[in-house]
């Protein structure tokens, strides 16, 4: 369905060029969720907007392939580009509060993509399917929902917007970038068994970009974490909870707070801080802050991809590795 | 309409100030734009023999059709006199409020003041001749009789040539100029053409600035470096100077410099303007999340712009409007001022300035031209002020 | 990008320094004094040589000693002028580049020529000149110059002075091609005889042949020797230079001529005919950078006055020269009396007027109706007796205001059209509403020329009947909306009026309103002054309104010689092209005696009349002044020919106890109870 292959994503800076996708590369069959992890800063977003195309220009350049259907996306002109947009692929971004226009009313906003999509289409009915689709995600009375202005509606509710501009189009690809981060628990959840919904309807894969390990494990087939860029660990999501094997998934898992656990004993943190991306060198990215000493070697010579079992790969250094092995053994 | 620009309505409405000024701006604009009606020399309606004539809005009527001599157009106040010494005819005519169009030159009937100069001239020189008989002891008294003598033949000699003062009688509520027009009638009819002028360039500029200061933005890159010096070089350019090439140029090829070349000389070096605002708008609104959630959506890059990135900025042009309007009537009017504006038979501002600050001793000209200059300004800035208090995001939302 | 940007932007910067330091360092205001040589210093050039011929012994000589005198003996000497300019002169030369500004006349009042004109009986006097006379065929006029004239540096004036000027005026290095043309061709040569002795000899007889010789000298010892330069010009040029100088023309060059002359004749009809080429003479020029050297030099001068100080851009101050060798003659007693003269620049009229009440400046030409009817009605002055008002009728050439048609013109071609718009101008209109009556109207183009001007000739008076039946003939027949009347094809009446003064509008405007009435529209094109004169020059105006300075007799040919027709850059303002009026042009420019040039002129002026290229509009035969009372002058106040109360004969004197006694009662504001009267003087008032 989607292939990404050797994704790698830089941008120009002032004097420098920074990567802040370093070659990507992931499959996404049709119907599934990949689920993306990372810190802050690990490059999701970057990568997400490097599939479509969105990055700033001209600073943001891509390499690679991103495939859709064997059709290369970056190698596609600007009129190709817009057919895919929302139409194939579409996005849900992370803050519902700015990601809607203030001065359109939700109803000409659900309507464009409409009008973008089927130039032939009527108002009338641009209209009743944009109404279809506000119903479609629980939106409660619509119609009027349809004449107000995004200030006028709840950050839950904007939310529900989005998503209903992005599947208007029925897209086979949906990318969302932690569509529930502005949410409270209640609406997260909500909104997430509408994402499932939906996905069951249409048939359609989804990339869903979040933090929350907790909403990864409810809501994904598979998972992939990402740190500075890279991806460290890749795996179905059940066999990534139970055997994390990379030390920085690990420590992510560590962070996650469990039921399990009693209310007072403190939260894991992952000490130090995510490398700024100007400092990267080519080695194990994780190695300063993993707590066991790394050569000179391990931190420039890249590491190897490994493939642990058939779903399951893992980007690590020996350094990481044995040190794994020998904190497991104990 | 947009509950925000609902809400700004509202603001603005509240704003006593401001929607007064409009009020009063909409009616003076009204007024001019209907300026034939008002001030006019010719008729409104004239009733002769049975049938009716509207010559204000009428090819111009030769005098003949009336029973007049001559073959040229109707004088239609000498008509009316005519009218009024046969009433038993029953033809009648209706003038506008103001009987002169801006152009219309009024005669001044010397014969009596001829005659009262003469009166006064014997008056006073009998007085100091009687005086003369002695004239070391009253070499006072003659000297301030002298005084009051040349002053009374002064003042009353002045009555024989224009500029005149204000008069109700003649129906010339704020004077004459030195040529002899209605000073009310130029400002009306100079208002007009400076509130189109500043419209008209508002509008083209505004057209411009929009195009080219979205591109900048949007585009950014070479263009928008390539544009920025090009802005910089026009607007480094001294107008006055360029005015006076362009219009020798333009004369060179058998054109005046008229109207629409003042519109297109002021429009080629004052596009700039908004060209930077609307940069810096579409720069911070580029950047903005709902751009990057269009683009997502499939939107091209003119939509983008157009649909979603300007209506933003849409408050910042309305904003600066007012602004821009009063700046080009003071344009418009200190060029006509220093005498490179429109073509001198024109009714213009400036010219009155010019007229009013040559003839001081006739302070009514200066007067006028100054106080209406200021009170349309007044008003203009006031609107622009309430639009601005109006749109002001600091008050969309506040905390209390 | 960013280095290429920062270089870009460091020379835009480094460029606005320079040109504001340029013009800082051109505005610092410095006094510059003329600086003094004693005669000791002064290098005596090489005299030029004494001709071959004989001084001739049956000359009649005159002396112009005959004349009254026209100054007051009650003049006394001291006190300074103060008067204004409106921008500073671009320099002080009186020949080259941007040298004729409006300050020119004041620097060139006081250059005395071989002989002048007596102001009231328009007789010879004499100046530089002792005593002419004329040869019998008219074509040299011999003079004996003052043994007493001197150059304000103490030389004394000689022969020499004037060869050098011919000689100076003939050369390249000037960049004066009006001067050089000038001199080449109405000054054939200048014969000295001895120190005091030459003939100056014209190329043709002429009429007013003493006036045509009585040439200006230039001081030989200031500007030094002349050197010989190699220099191009075309061919016809060179040789007509060449024959002027007296050399012979070399081979080469003839056979140059002889090549280019036999290529003209064999060229073929309808082929171009070849380009005259260029040759390379010797001919005499001034130092190298003359024009650049003597911009702001303060040459001598003979006459009574001269620069002694400025400040550039502010001011210029003329120093009477207390030992002037003419001080004592019988036509120059009592006259140039103030000390000093000093032009201030202020470049707003209004600004001026305010300095003139103030008592700043010491009068103000309050000619235009305006000032006189309503800015200067009442003045404070005036009325406590400090100041007095001057309207002065005189009697001299008048300068020609007119309205100039485009025959050109596709439309303006047709007569009857211009008689049609002529007879719609209602001038006298004008004259009595914006003019308050006091311009008078012009019948001819050349008034105040004595019998040189028609006697009887009238111009053409506002007549509606006749405008409309011109019209009606041109075709205009029909009126259109905004009653403007139309032709057939649509074309409607309505030409654009060119003009330079912006203060001219109001005029303009009376008559666009009358004119209107009759379906005429004027357009009023108006705009920077000198653009509006190029235009005019280029023949780019459909109706020009415009005027012309006077002269000493009527000129015709500039302004109405077919051969400037359909060509730029010419007076010919109505491109009139007419055999008749150009062969009598030419006539009346070679004529020699008066009655004969005389007749010609009224005939021209009639042809003029009927072919109507052009209509006179306005003179204004006086002048009138504000003057502070400590300004004296005769009790005839001023002879028919002076331009104001103070011009180039300096009858006028400053009462210097008056003066003092005005200013202390000023600051008091005591009254001088006399009110002086206002002085209208017509005795020359009327005549042709
Ligand atoms: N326009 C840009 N120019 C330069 N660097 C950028 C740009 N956009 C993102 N980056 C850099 O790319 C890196 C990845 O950013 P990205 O937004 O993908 O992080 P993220 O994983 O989405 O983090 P978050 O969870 O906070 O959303 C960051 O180091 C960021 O500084
Ligand atoms: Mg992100």
């Amino acid at each position: 369905m989607l292939q990404v292959k050797n994704l790698s994503t830089t941008f120009a800076l002032e004097n420098e060029t920074v990567c802040a996708v370093d070659k990507l590369s992931f499959d996404l069959p049709q119907g599934k969720t990949l689920g993306i992890v990372g810190e802050s800063g690990s490059g999701k977003s970057v990568s997400a907007l490097s599939i479509l195309r969105l990055l700033p220009r001209p600073m943001g350049q891509s390499t690679g392939e991103v495939l859709v259907d064997g059709k290369n996306i970056l190698d596609m002109n600007p009129e190709e580009m817009l057919k895919i947009r929302g139409n194939k692929i579409s996005m849900i971004f992370q803050e519902p509060m700015t990601a809607l226009n203030p001065v359109h009313s939700v109803g000409k906003q659900l309507m464009e993509t409409f009008f973008l999509h089927f130039p032939e289409i009527t108002k009338a009915d641009a209209w009743n399917r944009s109404l279809e689709m506000l119903t479609k995600v629980g939106i409660p009375a619509p119609d009027k929902r349809m004449h107000e202005y995004p200030h006028q509606l709840s950050g839950g509710m904007r939310q529900r917007v989005m998503i209903a501009i992005a599947l208007s189009c029925e897209p086979d690809i949906l990318i969302a970038d932690e569509p529930t981060t502005a949410l409270d628990v209640t609406v997260q959840a909500q909104i997430i068994q509408l994402m499932k919904d939906l996905q069951k309807k249409n048939n359609m894969s989804i990339i869903f970009i979040t933090h929350d390990l907790g909403v990864v494990a409810e809501s994904c087939d598979e998972v992939l974490v990402m740190y500075a860029g890279r991806m460290v660990e890749q795996a179905p999501v059940i066999e990534l909870f139970e055997k994390p094997s990379h030390p920085y998934t690990k420590a992510l898992m560590a962070s996650l707070p469990q039921l399990s656990q009693q209310r007072k004993t403190q939260l894991q943190t992952i000490s130090g801080l995510v490398p700024s991306l100007k400092e990267l060198k080519d080695g194990c990215r994780f190695g300063p802050r993993s707590g066991f000493p790394h050569d000179e070697e391990s931190l420039t010579k890249r590491p190897e991809i490994q493939q642990i079992t058939e779903s399951h790969r893992i980007e690590w250094c020996p350094i990481c590795q044995k040190a794994l092995q020998e904190t497991s053994l104990c | 309409m947009n509950p925000i620009n609902q809400q700004r309505w509202q603001r603005f409405s509240k704003n006593k100030m401001a929607m007064l000024s409009l009020k009063i701006f909409l009616a003076l604009t009204i007024i001019s734009l209907l300026s034939e009606v008002f001030f006019n020399d010719k008729a409104l309606v004239v009733y002769y023999k049975g049938e009716m004539h509207f010559p204000f809005i009428q090819n111009a009527i030769p005098a003949k059709t009336f029973g007049l001599e001559n073959e040229s157009e109707a004088n239609y106040l000498e008509l009316q006199k005519t009218f009024r010494k046969k009433p038993e005819d029953g033809n009648w005519l209706m003038m506008p409020f103001i009987p002169y169009h801006y152009r219309s030159i009024t005669k001044i009937d010397t014969e009596p003041i001829d005659l009262q100069l003469k009166k006064t001239e014997d008056f006073y020189s009998k007085q100091i001749k009687e005086l003369q008989i002695d004239p070391n002891a009253n070499k006072e008294k003659i000297y301030q009789l002298k005084l009051t003598r040349n002053q009374a033949l002064g003042k009353l000699d002045s009555q024989k040539y224009h500029p005149l003062p204000p008069s109700l009688a003649r129906k010339h509520f704020l004077g004459t100029d030195s040529t002899g027009r209605d000073i009310l009638a130029q400002l009306s009819y100079g208002y007009r053409i400076a509130i189109a002028f500043a419209i008209i360039l508002l509008i083209i500029n505004y057209i411009i600035g929009i195009a080219i200061g979205c591109a900048m933005g949007y585009l950014g890159s070479w263009y928008d470096l390539l544009m920025q010096r090009v802005i910089e070089v026009l607007s480094n350019i001294p107008f006055l100077y360029i005015i006076i090439i362009i219009a020798a140029i333009l004369r060179s090829h058998g054109f005046t410099m008229g109207f629409w070349a003042l519109v297109g000389i002021y429009v080629s070096l004052g596009w700039m303007g908004m060209t930077w605002y609307m940069r810096t708008a579409t720069l911070k609104e580029k950047s903005r999340e709902y751009v990057l959630a269009a683009r997502a959506a499939g939107a091209s890059d003119t939509r983008i712009v157009f649909k979603h990135i300007l209506p933003n900025v849409v408050s910042l042009l309305v904003t600066f409007a007012p602004f821009s309007i009063s700046g080009s009537i003071i344009g418009l009017t200190s060029l006509d001022f220093l005498g490179y504006g429109l073509p001198k038979d024109y009714p213009s501002w400036g010219s009155l300035i010019k007229l009013g600050t040559d003839n001081i001793q006739a302070p009514w000209i200066i007067t006028s031209i100054v106080c209406a200059m200021v009170l349309v300004l007044f008003l203009i800035n006031a609107v622009g002020e309430g639009i601005r208090q109006a749109f002001d995001p600091k008050k969309i939302s506040h905390f209390e | 990008m960013k280095k290429y940007l920062t270089v870009v932007g460091f020379l835009f910067f480094a460029s606005i320094l320079t040109i504001i330091l340029l013009a800082a360092r051109k505005n610092t205001f410095l006094r510059e004094t003329r600086e003094n040589i004693s005669i000791a210093d002064i290098k005596r050039p090489k005299p030029f040589p004494i001709c071959d011929e004989q001084w001739p012994t049956d000359l009649v000589w005159h002396n112009g000693m005959d004349q009254d005198i026209f100054s007051d003996p009650k003049a006394t000497k001291g006190g300074t002028w103060n008067t204004s300019l409106t921008s500073f002169p671009p320099n002080f030369r009186q020949v080259g580049p941007d040298s004729n500004s409006g300050f020119r006349g004041a620097m060139d009042d006081n250059d005395l020529g071989l002989v002048d004109v007596h102001p009231v009986t328009q007789k010879l006097i004499p100046a530089l000149a002792k005593e002419w006379a004329i040869s019998k065929d008219r074509t040299i006029v011999y003079f004996k110059i003052d043994p007493d004239a001197k150059w304000d540096d103490g030389m004394p004036v000689i022969a020499d002075d004037f060869i050098f000027r011919l000689k100076a005026m003939r050369s390249p290095g000037i960049v004066a091609p009006w001067y050089n043309q000038y001199y080449s061709t109405m000054v054939s040569d200048i014969l000295k005889f001895d120190k005091h002795k030459i003939a100056v000899k014209l190329p043709s007889p002429m009429a007013d042949t003493v006036l045509k010789a009585a040439m200006r000298p230039l001081p030989y010892h200031y500007y030094g020797e002349l050197r010989e330069i190699r220099k191009k010009y075309p061919l016809s040029r060179a040789i007509s230079y060449l024959k002027r100088d007296n050399k012979e023309v070399p081979p080469n060059i003839l056979k140059i001529k002889d090549e280019y002359e036999s290529s003209v004749t064999s060229a073929k009809e309808g082929e171009k005919t070849p380009k005259e080429p260029s040759v390379e003479i010797t001919v005499e020029d001034v130092e190298a950078n003359w024009v650049k050297n003597h911009n702001w030099k303060i040459q001598p001068r003979t006459g009574p006055y001269n620069i002694s100080s400025f400040i550039k851009g502010k001011e210029v101050t003329f120093e009477r020269n207390k030992n002037w060798w003419a001080k004592d003659k019988k036509y120059y007693k009592n006259r140039y009396n103030v000390d000093q003269i000093r032009y201030t620049v202020i470049r707003d009229t209004n600004l001026a007027f305010e300095k003139f009440k103030l008592g700043q400046l010491d009068q103000f030409a309050l000619l235009l109706p305006n000032y006189w009817h309503s800015k200067a009605k009442y003045l404070d002055p005036v009325d406590r007796g400090y100041m007095q008002k001057l309207w002065f009728y005189t009697q001299k050439p008048e300068g020609s205001s007119q309205i100039s048609f485009n025959l050109d013109h596709p439309r303006l071609k047709d007569k009857n059209l211009r008689l049609g718009i002529i007879y719609a101008l209602n001038i006298q209109n004008m004259l009595d509403t914006v003019l308050y009556g006091d311009y008078e109207r012009s019948e001819t183009f050349h008034e105040g020329y004595g019998e040189y001007s028609h006697p009887t000739l009238k111009a053409r008076r506002f007549n509606p009947q006749k405008a409309i039946e011109y019209f009606n003939k041109a075709g205009y027949t029909k009126i259109a909306r905004d009653g403007v009347r139309i032709n057939d094809k649509g074309e409607i009446l309505s030409f654009k009026i060119l003009y330079a003064a912006p203060f001219h509008t109001q005029r303009i405007l009376a008559l666009q309103n009358e004119a209107k009435k009759l379906g005429l529209h004027l357009e009023l094109d108006n705009f920077d002054t000198t653009a509006v004169f190029k235009a005019m020059l280029n023949k780019e105006h459909e109706i020009a309104w415009h005027g012309w300075g006077a002269g000493l007799r009527p000129q015709y040919r500039g302004q109405f010689h077919q051969s400037f027709a359909h060509k730029k850059q010419n007076n010919n303002l109505s491109n009139l092209d007419d055999d008749e009026v150009s062969q009598m042009i030419d006539e009346y420019r070679f004529a020699l005696d008066t009655p004969t040039r005389v007749e010609l002129a009224h005939k021209i002026e009639e042809r003029l009349f009927e072919l109507a290229p052009a209509v006179p509009t306005y003179k204004v035969p006086y002048f009138r002044q504000g003057l502070w009372r400590w300004v004296k002058y005769p009790p005839f106040i001023a002879t028919p020919s002076n331009d104001m109360i103070m011009d180039a004969y300096g009858l006028f004197w400053i009462d210097v106890e008056l003066q003092k006694e005005i200013r202390a009662k000023m600051t008091k504001k005591e009254i001088i109870y006399d009110i002086p009267p206002l002085i209208k003087n017509t005795r020359y008032k009327g005549a042709p």
